[in-house]
């Protein structure tokens, strides 16, 4: 098979039979490349050049329609994460609409920090879309991704104007973006732009190896992963602005 | 019978006058009425019904010996007419119904036979015999006959958190929710088994059954699907072992361990020129080895046959009675015998390695192989790496996976073709009633890189750790597999991912892995969760464990890749540590 370097997917990592990307049983395409640097990135091969392998989209696809018959029983399908999925258009389109062909149910996990125009390429292809909140303050989102946020919830605001299905997901850092200051403010944008409920992925540990392994500093070594009581605590804030939280287990 | 029963209902007539308690009074009497009315007559009432089913098992038991398989059967569609009529008349509340069916469990659970250090280490907490109970399913007629019952089960499995056999019929037509609760049960206690009603009963069709009497079909001893009251299965006791058929084709026909000229001169290992000049030899093995144990087996029945005959099991066995013959000697509707097949995985893994490294990359030849084999390997550790490196089954790798496919084949073709003394042909099984680290014991090293004396391949499943593309994979491979061949049943057994029953998602997508199998034609899958103690393990022998897998909200790594701290860690965290 030739591969046209215009839509070879660098693919990182694959995962089958992932359970929280998504409904039913998936498989996770992860591509590499992301133009944010968060300080709790548990994927920092994401933006280690070379780590990741070239492959044809049809390739990508023929892993992925492995456990085909899961998904059917499940409702399942892909779900293309990263690193930054939308980051290099002609890859992941190519992939998305290969997926299609075959009738595979797509999900995108996007940090939305692409151009608009990257989502409103792919707008038909993606059967939902997960879409990172992370901070409010532009600032503070700056001094912890290297990256403002206006662009983001501009996307955010643009996916629901174009009535995309987008679950909003926040991953809650102890001490980073769990005051209720700052949570009433993400709900109050969550309602703004017309949706009511926000997945809260609780911070871990498990990642902080690959850290070593690649001879990086995770620059959260010390922070600690939510309590019980602390993620109650956030859903409850989040619940007094009408905002529905749903903690992934 | 009728003394056995008695001798309780005289007992407890006895504690009834002595006591002062009305309570008490009032059971002791229930018990010793009920008593002495079952099993000799028929039950009236529920309770009575629950009490008749187990003096016949623990009577049957008794009269069979140690080492039995005798199971009661598809237990909640038997007694569902008692508890259906019982709750109608208003003598029987659900609650009391649930009590009576956790002490059923209970005894189920208990050691009627002594040995208990052989059972507390092969079988269950308490070193009971196998007891299966059969749960769910289709009914004769073709329609999905779960019941009240069904779930009454699971709750009194769950609340008595004991190791129950219990084996759930799951067809296409089994109420989703119920699949889950099956799946839930994993949260409180040890593994439920699952068996695909559709592959089972093509299977039980294939073997001569009508397709109304294959329906009825229960689980004898571990996975073993037989008749329901109609047959004789000999279900399980003679087994061959796949490594076998390679350790003699590697040494002329002479095991390592015994030594004797037990298998046949296939000749020179080191002058086979192709794979399938090696693979020939391996058949040749195996048929010469399927053809002892088979008339060894024909010897043992013979035996038992004159010297065994067992009256009390032969009466709840349908055709003993209208035939009188014993069920040893040819009496029951459906008779058959089997031959079992052991070390799969190992011996995929081990021909697939030859393939490999020796016929097509040509980096050791066959006459360093067999040093190395012979060995043990020592001196040969880099040998053994790559070996060990090899592709492997379990990994949705069709090459490989071909191989097994024709193995099973093949071992399926080579048994039931052998006739049993009783009149029916012999069935095989995959299945390892958890003697594989027992069976390992006495074999020596094998092409895949596993060192003489560690356990082989359980059952179905694909050698231990060898798994690493997770369960759908697993799966894909083990269903290439034509099950409908194996009509003594076989068994796959998984590690469920760390923390996956934590969420109701986690819990559905089990149920829904299920399905999956079960619509390719899988017959039984049954998981293990993971507990504190298995982490501590995988901590000391990372090689046996490379399957287990962590799974957090959105994020999910190998457990033995990860660094020792947070190891620790994850073996700290309670929310972590489910389900014993
Ligand atoms: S957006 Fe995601 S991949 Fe990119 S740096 Fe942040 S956490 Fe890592």
């Amino acid at each position: 098979m030739s591969l046209s370097a215009a839509t070879a997917c660098r693919v990182f990592d694959m995962q089958r039979f992932s359970i929280h990307d998504g409904p039913g049983i998936r498989t996770t395409v992860f591509l590499e490349g992301c133009p944010l640097r968060c300080a709790w990135c548990q994927n920092p091969e994401a933006f280690q050049s070379g780590a990741a392998d070239e492959l044809s989209p049809e390739a990508v696809i023929a892993e992925v329609l492995k456990d085909r018959d899961f998904y059917a029983v499940s409702g399942g399908g892909m779900t293309v994460s990263g690193g930054e999925p939308l980051l290099h258009l002609a890859p992941v389109r190519a992939l998305l609409e290969e997926a299609k062909r075959h009738g595979i149910d797509t999900c995108v996990q996007t940090s939305g920090a692409v151009p608009e125009g990257h989502l409103a390429a792919v707008l038909g292809l993606v059967d939902l879309f997960h879409f990172d909140l992370k901070h409010m303050s532009s600032a503070r989102h700056r001094a912890l991704t290297g990256a403002g946020n206006e662009r983001i919830l501009q996307n955010a605001a643009f996916l629901m104007e174009r009535g995309a299905a987008v679950q909003f997901r926040m991953p809650l850092v102890p001490g980073i973006n769990d005051d209720p200051e700052h949570l009433a403010e993400l709900a109050r944008f969550v309602r703004s732009i017309g949706a009511k409920e926000l997945r809260v992925l609780p911070y871990h540990r498990l990642y902080l190896d690959k850290y070593t392994a690649l001879g990086l500093v995770a620059p959260l070594r010390g922070t600690e992963a939510p309590s019980a009581e602390s993620l109650q605590r956030a859903a409850a804030e989040l619940g007094r602005h009408d905002v529905t939280a749903v903690l992934e287990g | 019978m009728r003394a056995f029963s008695e001798r309780f209902a005289s007992l407890a007539r006895a504690q009834s006058e002595e006591t002062r308690d009305a309570g008490r009074r009032a059971e002791l009497e229930l018990i010793a009425e009920t008593c002495g009315r079952v099993p000799w007559l028929p039950p009236r009432s529920f309770v009575e019904a629950v009490q008749s089913l187990w003096f016949t098992q623990n009577a049957a038991i008794i009269s069979y010996g140690a080492g039995s398989g005798i199971t009661p059967g598809r237990v909640d569609q038997l007694l569902f007419p008692y508890y259906e009529a019982d709750l109608a008349r208003g003598e029987l509340t659900r609650e009391h119904a649930l009590r009576l069916l956790e002490e059923l469990i209970i005894k189920l659970n208990n050691n009627v036979i002594i040995w208990p250090n052989l059972g507390g280490v092969r079988l269950n907490h308490l070193g009971s015999d196998v007891e299966n109970i059969t749960l769910g399913g289709l009914d004769a007629s073709g329609e999905d006959a779960t019941n009240e019952l069904s779930s009454l089960f699971i709750e009194a499995i769950t609340h008595t958190s004991l190791a129950t056999t219990a084996s759930f019929r799951i067809s296409k037509k089994s109420p989703k929710e119920f699949v889950r609760k099956v799946v839930a049960i994993h949260r409180e206690t040890s593994s439920p088994a699952f068996l695909n009603d559709e592959t089972a009963i093509a299977a039980m069709v294939r073997d001569g059954y009508s397709v109304e009497a294959a329906r009825e079909y229960c689980l004898v001893g571990c996975v073993e699907p037989s008749g329901n009251g109609d047959s004789y299965g000999a279900t399980g006791g003679s087994k061959v072992y796949f490594p076998t058929a390679l350790d003699l084709v590697f040494n002329r026909g002479r095991t390592t361990f015994f030594g004797a000229q037990d298998g046949v001169d296939t000749g020179d290992p080191s002058r086979f020129e192709s794979f399938e000049a090696l693979l020939s030899a391996f058949y040749r093995q195996l048929e010469s080895m399927v053809g002892w144990v088979a008339e060894a087996t024909d010897l043992r029945d013979a035996i038992w046959a004159e010297r065994f005959h067992n009256p009390l099991i032969s009466s709840t066995i349908d055709g003993c009675i209208e035939s009188g013959r014993d069920m040893t000697a040819g009496g029951a509707r459906y008779n058959f015998g089997s031959v079992g097949g052991g070390g799969l995985g190992t011996a995929v893994d081990s021909l697939a390695a030859i393939r490999a490294f020796v016929f097509e990359r040509g980096q050791v030849s066959m006459g360093e192989l067999c040093e190395a084999l012979s060995t043990d390997f020592r001196g040969r550790e880099d040998l053994r790496q790559t070996l060990l490196g090899g592709p492997r089954f379990g990994n949705d790798l069709p090459e490989v996976d071909a191989l097994a496919t024709e193995l099973v084949a093949r071992f399926c073709a080579m048994v039931t073709a052998r006739k049993t003394a009783c009149g029916g042909h012999y069935k095989a099984s995959l299945i390892s009633y958890g003697l594989n680290v027992y069976e390992g014991a006495l074999e020596p090293a094998t092409p895949d890189g596993r060192h003489a004396g560690e356990p082989l391949s359980n059952s179905m499943s694909p050698s231990n750790g060898a798994e690493r593309r997770g369960p759908t994979a697993a799966m894909n491979s083990v269903a290439r597999i034509d099950h409908t061949l194996i009509g003594y049943g076989n068994s796959l057994n998984m590690r469920l991912p760390l923390g996956i029953l934590k969420s109701e998602k986690g819990v559905e997508s089990v149920a829904h892995l299920v399905r999956g199998y079960f619509d390719k034609g899988g017959f039984h899958v049954q998981f293990n969760t993971v507990d504190t103690a298995t982490l501590l393990a995988a901590q000391q022998r990372p090689q046996d464990y490379g399957d287990l897998i962590v799974r957090v909200s959105g994020y999910s790594a190998y457990f033995t890749r990860l660094g020792r701290r947070i190891q620790d860690d994850i073996i700290g965290r309670s929310e972590l540590a489910p389900c014993r």
